[in-house]
């Protein structure tokens, strides 16, 4: 089990959601793909799910279910084929979201041709902010997720952890407080995965993001998530809610507790009643 | 003890210096080198030994005499068809990273025009330069054309491959962000496509010497062209293999020309290749 032990609080209680609050919204999204040979695909079902401003939400749910669709569809980068998704309660246009939201693919994507700090005002760039005052945002950042003495680096030259970290301070600058994170870990070792879950808290909680992250792992979705959606088969749908109410830090004391081995289990029969 | 930290220091610079790739570079110079040594060589044993007709195949050492003999009157042929090529490849650049992205940009287009470029590549320019000489006469305009028209195709090719090439993902990220078709254009595709489009530019330049020559040839006052005519016609073999050694060494010049300014302009494709090669320091 992996330990968290930095001094993260949980969010100010002033930016707690408050009741009926929404930041990002899927109201009966639903999402058919029409294969190259006209074979139809049903990808997402009728989903629904609501995370309130500064909530750290995870997605949960097989292989193939339809998680990266649906962070797609919240991204604006693809219209459903059913269904709206709301910002701030507000019904809106695939096109209106397209750069208001941050999205973290699984693979870094880095542009080879740009430093480190280049890459990560990438963003910033395309949203026309001028160079010096992107890049000064951008080394605030570096300070803060331990990438100062990266600033000039290529990506060819950055460990698979420093891309990654590079990644999620590109994303998180691209956009308004929205991140959308698509197994972001994925192919990095175990230790590797527990530094990054530093740094996302850190985006997180220090620059008070909203967070939806789509994972594959049961522990990192108690570790770092307020809510838990877990989805069904393909097509995806959302099977069960889980609130982890656990204290934060959530250090290797709440690890071992009842409350966290209760949860463990919780998600665990979600996942698995559908198999 | 000064002069351990002298003995020091020059230990530290010295396997500081990357051997390896010094080595692997100056090999990759020399073997080619070594080689075209070896077949002077034999040719030039060869001739003395078996007696050949200098006229009709004038050993090495007797082309490099009479060429630099008669530099005089090469020299400005090979600047005139030097400035031919220069002009061409320009328009050549400019038309082919044009129609490149045009057609990249407007899908239709491109299913319209790509197959005809194509098919144009069957066409042999040997019987259109008649014809060119015909319309514009012996003025640069008809050479230029003939360049344009040989190196036209691997660069517009090469720029619609390395355009294409990029990464779905990359792009959807960029949407992510809201660009515009245009900023992901020269934000990621056409920075994306560089390594590409110097390796179509690195084709199009040894065509586009070619070409000049060629176009010359057929109908010119001044360039290695008509010199290679002239000397042809006047039975001296040494000269017209001089003259054609020159221009091979041109163009070999121009190519590593292109590399440098490949190495230069995108060095971070060749950082991360080595890497990729497992290429070390
Ligand atoms: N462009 C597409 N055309 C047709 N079908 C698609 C397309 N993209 C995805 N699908 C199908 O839609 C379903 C959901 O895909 P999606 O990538 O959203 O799954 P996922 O939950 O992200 O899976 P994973 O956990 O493996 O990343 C899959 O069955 C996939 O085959
Ligand atoms: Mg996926």
């Amino acid at each position: 089990m992996l330990d968290i032990t930095a001094s993260f609080q949980h969010p100010s209680s002033d930016r707690a959601p408050k009741p009926g609050e929404q930041c990002i919204a899927a109201m009966n999204v639903s999402h058919t793909y029409r294969g190259d040979d006209g074979q139809r695909v049903a990808a997402l079902r009728d989903v629904s799910l609501s995370v309130a401003p500064g909530e750290f939400a995870s997605v949960i749910g097989p292989s193939g279910c339809g998680k990266s669709t649906l962070l797609g569809i919240l991204a604006g980068l693809d219209a459903p084929t059913a269904g709206v998704v709301l910002l701030d309660g507000q019904p809106t246009t695939p096109r209106q979201r397209l750069g208001r939201i941050g999205l973290m693919p699984q693979r870094d994507l880095l542009l080879p041709w740009r430093t480190a700090l280049g890459n990560a005002v990438a963003g910033l760039r395309v949203h026309g902010v001028p160079g010096n005052i992107a890049r000064a945002q951008a080394r605030d950042l570096f300070a803060r997720f331990g990438l100062s003495q990266f600033e000039r680096a290529y990506p060819h030259a950055l460990s698979g952890g420093m891309r990654q970290r590079v990644a999620l301070v590109r994303a998180a600058l691209a956009s308004g407080p929205v991140l959308l994170l698509d197994e972001p870990f994925g192919a990095l070792d175990a230790l590797t995965r527990a530094d990054l879950r530093h740094w996302l808290l850190e985006a997180w909680q220090g620059l008070g993001k909203t967070i939806i992250l789509v994972t594959h792992d049961v522990d990192e979705a108690l570790l770092l998530s307020d809510r838990v959606f877990v989805l069904s088969p393909r097509p995806g749908t959302v099977r069960a809610v889980i609130d982890v109410a656990l204290p934060r830090p959530r250090d290797l004391a709440v690890q071992g507790s009842a409350e966290f081995v209760e949860l463990r289990r919780r998600l665990l029969t979600a996942l698995e009643a559908q198999l | 003890m000064n002069t351990s930290i002298t003995q020091q220091r020059i230990a530290a610079w010295w396997s500081g210096i990357p051997w390896h790739r010094a080595a692997r570079t100056a090999g990759k110079i020399l073997a080619p080198l070594a080689a075209l040594g070896i077949v002077l060589g034999a040719w030039q044993i060869y001739v003395t030994s078996a007696n050949i007709n200098a006229l009709i195949l004038p050993a090495p050492s007797q082309i490099a005499q009479h060429t630099l003999a008669d530099w005089a009157n090469l020299q400005p042929a090979l600047v005139v068809t030097l400035q031919e090529t220069a002009i061409g490849f320009a328009y050549a650049l400019a038309f082919g990273l044009g129609t490149a992205a045009l057609l990249d940009l407007i899908p239709p287009l491109r299913a319209a025009l790509s197959p005809l470029f194509v098919a144009s590549q069957s066409i042999p320019i040997v019987a259109l330069a008649p014809l060119l000489q015909l319309w514009f006469g012996t003025d640069l305009t008809a050479k230029v054309i003939v360049i344009v028209l040989v190196c036209f195709f691997p660069i517009t090719v090469a720029g619609l491959d390395g355009l294409r090439a990029t990464e779905p993902d990359l792009i959807r990220l960029y949407r992510s962000f809201g660009a515009s078709l245009w900023q992901i254009f020269y934000l990621v595709r056409l920075p994306n496509a560089l390594p590409a489009i110097f390796s179509g530019i690195r084709i199009a330049i040894t065509y586009s010497v070619i070409g000049a020559i060629f176009a010359e040839y057929v109908g010119a006052e001044q360039g290695l062209g008509v010199y290679l005519r002239e000397k042809q016609a006047a039975f001296r073999v040494d000269l017209v293999i001089g003259a054609i050694a020159v221009t091979a060494i041109a163009s070999v010049a121009l190519f590593l020309l292109v590399m440098v300014i490949e190495r230069v302009t995108i060095p971070w494709f060749f950082a991360a290749r080595r890497k990729v090669a497992g290429g070390e320091g």
